[in-house]
């Protein structure tokens, strides 16, 4: 039994304001997906992987893989209109190895979190294979505040968390409540979500700050940042304040 | 005569609470102290009509010391308090006859200084008016290791900040704060203490507060990318 990811690749980057999909925009001179995928190429425990792409980005995608000797990517998929209909796309280029037993876990993944750490997807694996779901979160860096009715200020407490990628999921399972949410309309903020609305057990591992989902021009810096911490073998930019 | 939301606020005086061993007096961003940043940002508000540092700790001296070699112009007045609402309370008596108070934190040197002028606007009605950053995070209500539920993150934000109050109404969350012993770190305990009236308006996602050496390295690459302080 193996582990793939969907990576997501189709959206398009509106708040990043940049003459490209926001996929291609360099960190350190390379492709933000190529950074992405490599994380992932670099892991044993992931067997294959997925990547959806826009119809418009089909071809350079392709060349991403081939030039970066990317062995993993097994198949590029046209993405759809939501973030929804992408996944699924993804998911369903999995139902033949789901259904003959090749594949038992899931990832699916945000092609612009290219920090994603071995340890981290190795205990989601474990969770996901345990429990049926399991995501990356952080607990949420002080109060988040609302007006409530009254026009009052409310805070969210300590009990909320930001979600991050990879989710990892038992493969059958997210292939039959991602095909009924889509048939009763339901669209969620994350993967997650479709197996929450069934009542599914959800488990959280503890992820890190630096998982960070680039999509605004001050999230490149950050990544920047991130990425020349790493390779200096510095930890000081796990106290990077992120914005929630 | 049509009187436009905001304008009845008269003069606008800003406060920064600081503690005299507050990150943003030791950290520098392109060699200045991060609160220099902020009151430079502060400076630039020409609503604004005076700048109160109120210090809490020991005393002010250090970080007047800090701040002061750091700028060219006239540091701002300062207002000391063995704790974070006495040393507010001791800036409001210095601050003359404002109708509104800016609470601004020390580490938010990024935002533009039309922001005082985005909450004046939205001051109409209510005791007090933050900016705060829109959550674009999925957020997760978790209970012992297991999501509880999805949360519709539109109506959160975060990092609140700063606040514009109208004065009396911050003088009743001081006087609330006194009674109850309430601590107050903020605009925000301040506010919830006393269950003042209160609007959120959107910040720029920038606008961060700068706490960690690594904020400081972000604020300064952000700056060089921007070509400068926002206005």
């Amino acid at each position: 039994m193996s582990v793939a990811v969907v990576i997501v690749a189709a959206g398009g980057g509106r708040r990043m304001a940049a003459a490209m999909n926001k996929i291609f925009l360099p960190i350190d001179g390379s492709p933000i997906l190529a950074h992405t995928i490599a994380a992932f190429e670099a892991m044993p425990i992931i067997e294959s992987i997925v990547l959806v792409a826009s119809e418009a980005d089909r071809e350079r995608c392709a060349a991403l893989v081939r030039d970066g000797g990317h062995g993993k990517v097994d198949k590029i998929v046209i993405g759809g209109e939501t973030r929804h209909a992408s996944e699924e796309s993804g998911l369903s280029a999995l139902g033949v190895d789901v259904a003959a037993g090749r594949i038992d876990t899931i990832l699916v993944h945000d092609a612009v979190r290219p920090f994603v750490r071995a340890e981290v997807v190795v205990r989601l694996v474990r969770e996901a294979r345990a429990v049926g779901a399991a995501i990356p979160a952080i607990p949420v860096d002080g109060p988040l505040v609302s007006v409530d009715a009254d026009g009052r200020l409310a805070t969210s407490g300590a009990s909320l968390w930001i979600a991050q990628t990879p989710q990892a999921f038992r493969a059958s399972r997210i292939l039959e409540a991602h095909r009924r949410a889509g048939v009763e309309g339901f669209l969620g903020t994350d993967t997650a979500s479709v197996v929450e609305r069934l009542g599914d057990p959800v488990a959280i591992v503890v992820g890190h700050a630096d998982n960070i989902k680039i999509t605004t021009p001050d999230d490149l810096i950050r990544a920047e940042l991130i990425l020349a911490s790493r390779r200096a073998g510095t930890v000081d930019v796990d106290r990077l304040t992120m914005p929630a | 005569m049509v009187i436009m939301p905001g304008m009845r606020l008269g003069p606008i005086v800003a406060i920064i609470p600081v503690a005299s061993d507050d990150p943003a007096i030791a950290l520098s961003i392109l060699g200045r102290p991060v609160i220099a940043w902020t009151l430079r940002r502060l400076q630039s508000a020409t609503r604004i009509e005076r700048i109160i540092l109120a210090v809490d700790g020991v005393s002010g001296a250090a970080a007047m010391a800090t701040i002061g070699s750091a700028e060219d112009d006239p540091p701002p007045a300062t207002a000391t308090g063995p704790d974070r609402a006495s040393a507010i309370r001791a800036a409001l008596e210095l601050a003359g006859p404002a109708d509104a108070v800016l609470l601004c934190p020390p580490d938010r040197p990024l935002g533009g200084a039309s922001i005082v002028d985005e909450l004046t606007v939205q001051a109409d009605g209510v005791d007090a008016v933050a900016a705060a950053r829109p959550v674009r995070s999925t957020l997760k209500r978790v209970d012992d290791g297991r999501v509880v539920a999805t949360v519709p993150r539109d109506s959160w934000r975060s990092d609140a900040g700063p606040w514009l109050f109208r004065r009396d109404a911050l003088e009743r969350a001081l006087a609330v704060s006194e009674t109850t012993g309430r601590p107050v770190v903020d605009g925000h305990d301040l506010a919830l203490g006393a269950g003042l009236l209160v609007r959120l308006i959107d910040a720029d996602a920038t606008d961060l507060s700068i706490r960690t050496p690594a904020d400081a390295r972000f604020a300064e690459r952000w700056l060089a990318s921007i070509g400068g302080p926002a206005r």
